[in-house]
């Protein structure tokens, strides 16, 4: 099924070019500029063919970022060159949330018996004190530790109660200063800044 | 009718000019000029129309947008390079017509350089 999807998806970019090149064909001037776009669309052709080899080696070519390194600094844009910082910038964003967020999963469920569920983050923006975290609300819950193969079965319906209700189910007690402590003190962060709900399966379990 | 508008101004621009010829030989030259910057103006319409289903054929295959932007781009030139051409062209400044055609061969291979080089790159990366 692989080669025949492959193949298919070749044939049918190949098909669409050449339906797009006879358009372009019928809007090109005459006159001597012609062949230099045919110089062009040549390479986009040839682009388009070999392009399938590149992804059958997975070799790692993104045409868009190297044709955008070769190109003349002037050549580009500025709106588009600020696009592309843009994005840039929001993925590097992005992967550092991300990285806070499984640093805290780790530290979490190394120190307490809570693991952690889900949770936002923000970050400062600004020139000063680009990259400080501006708030942090965890959502964690208790660990849940070996289960039978019908447990599990049940233990995945629950987490979609769970989201409709957020803010009921889950709550903040004096289990989570320990947290909030633990935390402010690996990152250097002001404890009002940090936000704890813990969501408890049932009560009385807590204790045991 | 568009097509009728176009049409007309044509023939219209064209009796002018050989009636004007014989009285002030200056004056073609200018309505010339007139008479394809109206025309280009009434099928801007048309043609943001024609472009903008190319570019959504162009997303819906696997062509880098970058790559079809740039053709794009290079049929645009062209059209501004001929337009200015013929008009020097039509004024009897051939050499004038030539170097216009030249700044627009120069800039049109600035923007197919990269590309080249791109798909050099992935050539190289392939066979090795």
């Amino acid at each position: 099924m692989g080669v025949i999807s492959f193949i298919n998806s070749w044939l049918k970019d190949i098909v669409v070019l050449f339906i797009l090149i006879s358009i372009a064909e019928l809007i090109m001037p005459k006159g001597n500029l012609k062949k230099y776009i045919r110089l062009v669309i040549g390479l986009l052709i040839i682009y388009t063919i070999i392009n399938p080899f590149a992804k059958l080696l997975r070799l790692d070519f993104n045409l868009d970022k190297v044709v955008f390194n070769y190109a003349k600094p002037e050549a580009i844009n500025s709106w588009e060159l600020e696009d592309y910082y843009q994005k840039q910038e929001e993925q590097i964003e992005r992967i550092y949330e991300e990285k806070i967020m499984k640093d805290l999963k780790d530290l979490i469920e190394s120190e307490t018996n809570y693991e952690l569920l889900d949770g936002n983050i923000g970050i400062l923006k600004d020139e000063d004190n680009f990259g400080e975290i501006d708030y942090l609300i965890l959502y964690i819950g208790e660990k849940t530790q070996h289960k039978t193969q019908e447990r599990i079965y049940i233990e995945k319906i629950e987490p979609i109660e769970i989201k409709q209700n957020l803010d009921e189910e889950f709550i903040e007690d004096k289990y989570t200063e320990d947290i909030k402590t633990l935390i402010s003190n690996k990152y250097e962060i002001d404890k009002d800044k940090i936000t704890i709900k813990i969501y408890k399966k049932g009560i009385g379990e807590r204790d045991e | 009718m568009e097509i009728i508008k176009i049409v007309s101004l044509g023939i219209v621009a064209t009796v002018i000019i050989v009636l004007l010829k014989e009285i002030r030989p200056e004056f073609p030259m200018f309505i010339s000029l007139l008479t394809g910057l109206g025309i280009f103006v009434m099928i801007l319409g048309e043609l943001s129309y024609v472009i903008e289903t190319l570019s959504t054929l162009a997303r819906r295959v696997n062509i880098e947008f970058a790559y079809f932007s740039t053709i794009l781009k290079i049929i645009g030139m062209a059209y501004i390079v001929e337009f200015g051409a013929q008009i020097s062209r039509d004024a009897g400044q051939e050499s004038i017509a030539m170097k216009i055609e030249l700044g627009g061969k120069v800039l049109i291979m600035v923007l197919a350089i990269p590309i080249l080089l791109a798909l050099m790159e992935l050539i190289f990366k392939i066979l090795s």
